[in-house]
């Protein structure tokens, strides 16, 4: 079964007023990593994950779901 | 890390992108189109040491991802997940050309004659090429 993972973090970091350069600053990794996770790109680590959902300070559930956003629906 | 460090990771890793991407066409054309002992007007000696060192030379860049003198942490963003994976992908895209191109080389030997070094010669640039091509393109697609 082809699964894809869900993410809505290009919406809580614009939430949070961050750039994709601020965020991969606190995350301590490239732009293009940040990029290409929003975009669906490259799935991330669970290190990374986490590591993204303690710059924003939200669960990384919030962050990342197997199901699409009902808002973007 | 600062912000500093972020643009100077992607200004480098572009570049290094784009470095990769030169090098495997040049590579190529040296292994589709001959850079034989005979073809050249430069010593045999120098010609095969050249032509190792090179191989080398991207071999380490492949391995490590290269710009060594760089501080930590731009070393750090610049083979951060992403460029960890695209390195990965792009060994996995050499060791499947090394596959079928031995496969091609060893039939085409049946038909024509090839020498040792000549067949090992396009192996290894062919095979070092589309590693390149394949981490630049994911690098700077």
């Amino acid at each position: 079964m082809a699964e894809r993972l869900y993410n809505r973090l290009l919406a809580i970091r614009t939430e949070r007023g961050l750039t994709q350069a601020g965020l991969a600053e606190l995350v301590g990794v490239s732009r293009k990593t940040i990029n290409t996770v929003e975009n669906g790109i490259f799935i991330p680590s669970t290190l990374l994950a986490l590591k993204l959902a303690r710059a924003l300070g939200r669960p990384v559930e919030d962050l990342f779901s197997l199901e699409p956003d009902p808002q973007e629906l | 890390m600062t912000l500093s460090d972020i643009e100077t990771a992607e200004r480098h890793a572009r570049t290094r992108s784009l470095i990769m991407a030169v090098m495997a066409v040049v590579l190529l054309i040296l292994g589709l189109l001959g850079w034989r002992e005979d073809a050249s007007s430069m010593d045999a000696r120098l010609c095969h040491g050249m032509w190792a060192v090179t191989i080398l030379f991207w071999l380490l860049i492949l391995a490590t991802g290269g710009w060594l003198k760089l501080s930590r942490d731009v070393r750090r963003l610049m083979n951060d997940e992403v460029a960890l994976a695209n390195r990965a992908a792009a060994l996995q895209t050499g060791f499947w050309t090394a596959m079928l191109l031995g496969l091609a080389i060893y039939f085409a030997s049946l038909e024509w004659t090839i020498s040792l070094r000549e067949g090992l010669r396009i192996l290894t640039d062919v095979t070092i090429a589309s590693a390149l091509s394949r981490y630049a393109w994911l690098e700077l697609r």
